[in-house]
């Protein structure tokens, strides 16, 4: 009787093992979609981060458009430090890209910054295709529109009020 | 008057208390064709004296008993406060719009009333005419009261302001400690920079500072809080800290932006009080599935903080500088929050206050606004 037990309760753990992994992986492109992970990792969030890093102003322009773009505008068009700034920031810190899922059209990922400290922050980012593209299609690569622009723009994604219990 | 978002501003005629009570009795002197008055006339005004907050119309009975003669006429008249126009003065009921002030003011009104047999009453009536302190609450969702935990004073106790945070308990602190209405409107934006509040984001959605000014025409003081959002680890806003205007890292730094949203609200013609920015924990708010681990050191190792910090010290610059006018000495948070250790019992998460901490807050305000 003993040993049914443990093999009841071993079966009951495995199943939420594997019932757990399931719903942290839903939605994941880690696991859904790899190929279009990696290629949003390798060929926009990489590139990104690694022109955040180096002050490359000029790089970071072509993923900003609309209001991001505006919000940046004066600080990547005429302040003279902010290239310097931004070496400074980031110097010695390395970034990773975590899950990345679908959200309506565009994609939300969470980028780890690793920070000389030994601090972790989570950055939560949106990104979007500028040209319409069909939800899924893999980035071949960072083209620039006409306008110089990526075909893929970025964005920090805002919280949302969540609901609240009434009383304490 | 209703504001966004449905919230009622002001209640004018709900705080309806009387001021005085005067009942004349008057007897005639028989002049002109008038019989000889010999009776007594018993006036009674409104019931209750009122308090009232304008613009707002103010409606004023009377009624009368005679002893002698059936009651003829009824006439209003003013007897103090600058001049009003009223409704209807020879009639037993009349009205006039209380306007606006800049300071409690009365107004006082006389009715006359006579009778078939020549007698003359008179009652009188004083309305005050309160000030109402109108302030706007500018800032990202710490203004906007996220994580607001505590429901039971999310209302003014007027009323007014409603939706959490720290707006109706400082309205109901102000209301207590100087005896005056005050009205808190909530104009955060969850997610907002300094750059947001001044120019407007559509994706957050938050309205310009020009959109906000115009939705608050009546305010007289605007309490700012920004710079959380400024120092977030995404291409971070420098501060701008120990820099002027004509120094190349200036254009677009939290002290640029902060400074225009300075300048437009003195243009407007309004009040400006800032507050400092709160400690962050951690740099992983909203971060869904990713493991988010709080820094060790939050004032050392936190790489926000460091940015948080160099804000505070463009919040003192900028009260400092005399052209801006600022009297308020700012409402420290990251004193309140890291100094003095209430993130520790205070904190909804890693940023925000939860319902206790939206209490201090509004308590910091209120020392502030009325030491």
């Amino acid at each position: 009787m003993k040993v049914t037990a443990k093999k009841v309760s071993g079966l009951g753990l495995a199943l939420a093992l594997l019932l757990g992994a399931g719903l942290a992986r839903a939605g994941d492109l880690r696991y859904e979609n790899p190929m279009l992970y990696a290629g949003l990792r390798d060929q926009v969030l990489a590139p990104l981060y690694q022109a955040m890093q180096a002050g490359d102003l000029g790089t970071i322009k072509r993923y900003l458009q609309g209001d991001t773009y505006e919000q940046y505008r004066i600080l990547l068009e005429r302040n003279k430090n902010y290239s310097q700034f931004l070496k400074n920031y980031y110097a010695g810190a390395t970034f990773e890209v975590g899950q990345i899922v679908t959200v309506d059209r565009d994609y939300v990922a969470d980028i780890l910054i690793y920070w000389p400290t030994g601090q972790t922050s989570i950055v939560k980012l949106r990104v979007a295709s500028t040209q319409n593209a069909p939800a899924g299609r893999i980035p071949s690569s960072v083209q620039s529109t006409s306008s110089g622009k990526s075909t893929y723009s970025v964005s920090p994604v805002t919280m949302r009020r969540p609901a609240l219990p009434l009383l304490k | 008057m209703l504001q966004r978002n449905g919230r009622k501003n002001l209640m004018p005629l709900r705080h309806v208390i009387l001021v005085m009570l005067l009942s004349l009795a008057g007897c005639g002197g028989g002049g002109g064709s008038s019989p000889a008055a010999t009776g007594v006339i018993i006036v009674t005004v409104a019931g209750t004296p009122q308090t009232v907050i304008g613009p707002a119309l103010v409606t004023m009975s009377g009624s009368a008993t005679s002893s002698t003669g059936t009651i003829t006429g009824y006439q209003w008249q003013q007897t103090a406060g600058a001049s009003v126009t009223l409704s209807n003065p020879g009639s037993a009921t009349t009205s006039f719009t209380a306007p606006a002030v800049t300071t409690e003011t009365q107004f006082t009104f006389r009715l006359t009333v006579t009778d078939s047999a020549g007698n003359t009453g008179a009652g009188a009536i004083g309305i005050t005419d309160q000030y109402l302190h109108y302030y706007v609450a500018i800032g990202d969702s710490i203004t906007a009261g996220y994580g607001d935990d505590y429901a039971l004073d999310n209302t003014s106790q007027d009323g007014r302001n409603t939706g959490g945070g720290f707006g109706p308990v400082l309205n109901d602190l102000l209301t207590a400690k100087t005896g005056a209405p005050y009205t808190i409107a909530n104009e955060g934006c969850e997610g907002a920079t300094s750059y947001d509040g001044l120019n407007g984001n559509t994706t957050i959605p938050c309205d310009s500072l020009a959109t906000v000014i115009g939705r608050h025409s009546g305010a007289q003081r605007y309490l700012v809080l920004y710079g959380m959002n400024d120092a977030r680890p995404w291409l971070p806003v420098p501060s701008g800290q120990g820099l002027n205007p004509s120094d190349p890292g200036y254009p677009g730094t939290f002290k640029d932006n902060m400074q225009k949203i300075i300048n437009a609200l003195h243009n407007a013609g309004v009040d400006v009080a800032l507050a400092k920015i709160n400690v962050a924990l951690a740099d992983c708010a909203g971060s869904g599935g990713s493991t988010c681990t709080p820094y060790s050191y939050p004032q050392s190792d936190g790489v926000r903080n460091v940015l948080i910090q160099q804000n505070n010290a463009v919040i003192d610059e900028l009260k400092n500088i005399t052209a801006n006018n600022i009297t308020v000495t700012p409402p420290d948070l990251w004193n309140w929050s890291w100094t003095q250790g209430f993130y520790q019992t205070e904190y909804y998460d890693y940023i925000h206050p939860n319902g206790n901490g939206y209490r201090a807050v509004a308590n910091l305000w209120s020392a502030a606004l009325a030491p």
